[in-house]
């Protein structure tokens, strides 16, 4: 246990002084193998992980929905989901950004990347807040709060990357991921309410539309409706695997980017190489992950917590809690991709050792990870928002996500107590 | 792209290396492309009831060759995702003493997986380990991988001499949000 520990304090030391993470994975992972099984072990070892994670079929499914998001960022469609939204919900009190968190989790729907949702939307949601009056903490904060959903609701690159790194079913976890979307849309809902009522002058109301004009701004969003149920409702129906579904959904965003008119030669050319670099980059960290986790096996270090668990008497609960808690102090240091690939090759050997579910612990780790993109001093959610958006500090930016903030942990508390929120819809699959 | 001026110079120098970004650049582009094409024609044949045989095992070597080819690129672009939270603190002169440390420390790593990655596809090929359904030969994927891999060695030693010789500023920028952390998180 103490060889792993070192281990892991000397690749934090290295990548909070900037060496490149994978790297740092694959250097600290072999040399820490190296000192176990030899060098020669240790290179045979990284090298075979390497191959092996490169060829993979099930791992197809990562560039593919990659390029989906890549085509869909460029369909506008997010400007059809805030007015749909925004003709229901507008005209009640902090009704525009209840909209903008509607829209949010609609264009999840799509999206498999909370910061690409909390740029789009911070496009098409931020003028209007502007225009009629709402205080820009909460104009701000909800825009970066609603983006994390991109990431909770199905596709989500993040539950594709916990699926391969605990070779947990990548269908169920999409799946598993929809009721608590719904969720945190009313939690964040409630927390608009919250906040209005605290100080109306926050989020005063847009006026209403007719009731009869409000259903040609829903008809216009079919495009996302038609994408999301035939990629998730295709997964869900068990007829199409993850990888196909992805195959198919980008496909049908490329079809739907061309008839929109909006694919240029030099756009199409750029989302494919977009997507492409974008897996590797993420691959590169993947294989330093892989090695890492196989050092800290063979060094024993799920083993000896699994036995610190088991005497420590904690409940499975308790574990739980206690896994969060650390989840959300890294959180403040880590971005999403690094925190998931550092931390799940240490925790998930608990988690099946406990009997947990490991969909359950995914939808967890996600919703922990989606914290994490809000809170201080790195959250990248509420960078992105602050980049876009002139004349708000950044402190004020993480003042309007506070109230949403605590509602996120309302919902992982839910989730934790209440499993079924994540489980019902896995366990009614094909 | 502005501010890649070393690798920028010595393109117009050897234009070996803008060659290589342009042909890197468009395999990637190609294989993503025929990647979603081929899985999506082999989903609507199977409805027809004439799947593509082994199409999988194409959509495995394109995943592979995906991957290799866009590493060199984002070492090239010094992308690769870093944890920039200290940064700040850091005093300048430190931190570029450290950016050509780790340049040095992945250009060891890189060296060492390409050699035993060579090691490893001539072990497939002497094998003749060959996939399931296709019976290709997996050995000239991996060879390609280490291919890639020796290039990706050459260009961090490149990105230590810009680092040494012309003493380019570190690339570093703390909140640098780009399409492609976009697409990560």
């Amino acid at each position: 246990m103490e060889i792993s520990l070192v281990a892991l304090a000397i690749l934090l030391l290295l990548a909070f002084l900037g060496l490149p993470l994978g790297f740092a994975m694959i250097l600290v992972g072999a040399a820490g193998f190296a000192m176990i099984r030899g060098v020669t072990g240790a290179l045979a070892m990284s090298t075979q992980q390497i191959v092996d994670l490169s060829m993979n079929f099930d791992f197809t499914v990562l560039p593919l929905f990659i390029l989906m998001g890549a085509f869909v960022h460029r369909a506008n469609l997010s400007q059809e989901l805030y007015d749909a939204a925004n003709s229901w919900l507008g005209h009640r009190r902090g009704g525009l950004a209840r909209a903008t968190v509607v829209a949010c989790g609609g264009f999840a729907t799509i999206s498999g990347s909370s910061l690409a949702t909390a740029a789009t939307m911070t496009k098409v949601a931020m003028p209007p807040m502007r225009h009629y009056g709402y205080d820009d903490r909460l104009a701000t904060g909800t825009i970066a709060a609603g983006g994390t959903l991109g990431i909770l609701i199905p596709p989500s690159v993040p539950m594709v990357i916990y699926g391969i790194l605990t070779e947990t079913d990548i269908g169920k976890l999409f799946i598993a991921g929809i009721l608590p979307g719904v969720v945190m849309i009313l939690l964040y809902n409630a927390s608009i309410t919250a906040a209005t009522l605290y100080r109306p002058e926050w989020g005063p109301r847009a006026p209403r539309i007719p009731l009869r004009e409000r259903w040609p701004y829903l008809a216009k969003v079919w495009g996302v409706v038609a994408l999301f149920v035939l990629v998730i409702g295709g997964i869900y129906g068990g007829i199409f695997t993850p990888t196909e579904a992805a195959s198919i959904g980008a496909f049908g965003a490329l079809i739907f980017v061309l008839w929109r008119r909006r694919l240029t030669w030099h756009s199409f050319i750029e989302s494919l190489v977009e997507a492409g670099r974008t897996t590797g980059i993420i691959f590169a960290v993947g294989f330093g992950a892989l090695i890492f986790s196989n050092f800290v096996t063979i060094a024993g270090l799920p083993r000896d917590l699994v036995q610190l668990i088991n005497a420590s008497q904690l409940s499975s609960t308790g574990v739980i809690l206690l896994i969060c808690l650390i989840y959300l102090v890294l959180g403040c240091l880590l971005d999403s991709l690094a925190m998931i690939l550092l931390t799940v090759p240490v925790f998930f050997p608990i988690i099946v050792s406990l009997g947990l579910d490991p969909v359950w612990f995914g939808i967890i780790v996600i919703i922990v990870v989606e914290i994490g993109l809000i809170t201080p001093p790195i959250g990248l959610n509420v960078f992105v928002v602050h980049s876009m958006v002139d004349g708000v500090t950044l402190g004020r930016v993480f003042q309007g996500v506070t109230p949403f903030f605590f509602a996120s942990l309302v919902g992982l508390l839910l989730i934790i107590f209440i499993p079924s929120i994540a489980l019902l819809l896995p366990s009614m699959m094909r | 792209m502005s501010n890649r001026s070393g690798l920028e110079d010595t393109r117009r120098e050897f234009n070996v290396a803008g060659w290589t970004r342009g042909a890197l650049t468009a395999l990637v582009a190609l294989v993503m492309f025929a990647m979603m094409m081929l899985t999506t024609v082999d989903v609507a044949g199977r409805a027809l009831g004439r799947p593509i045989r082994g199409s999988f095992e194409i959509v495995t070597f394109m995943l592979a060759i995906l991957i290799f080819c866009s590493i060199p690129l984002i070492t090239w672009d010094e992308k690769h995702i870093k944890v920039n939270l200290f940064d700040r603190w850091i005093p300048a002169s430190i931190l570029r003493a450290l950016n050509v440390l780790w340049v040095m420390i992945m250009t060891v790593v890189m060296a060492g997986i390409t050699y035993r990655m060579w090691i490893q596809a001539k072990l497939m090929a002497e094998g003749q380990h060959i996939t399931g359904a296709l019976e290709w030969p997996i050995a000239p994927v991996v060879y390609f991988m280490t291919l890639m891999c020796g290039l990706t060695t050459i260009i961090l030693g490149f990105l230590i001499w810009q680092k040494l010789v012309q003493r380019t500023e570190p690339v570093a920028s703390t909140q640098e949000i780009s399409a492609e952390n976009a697409g990560v998180d």
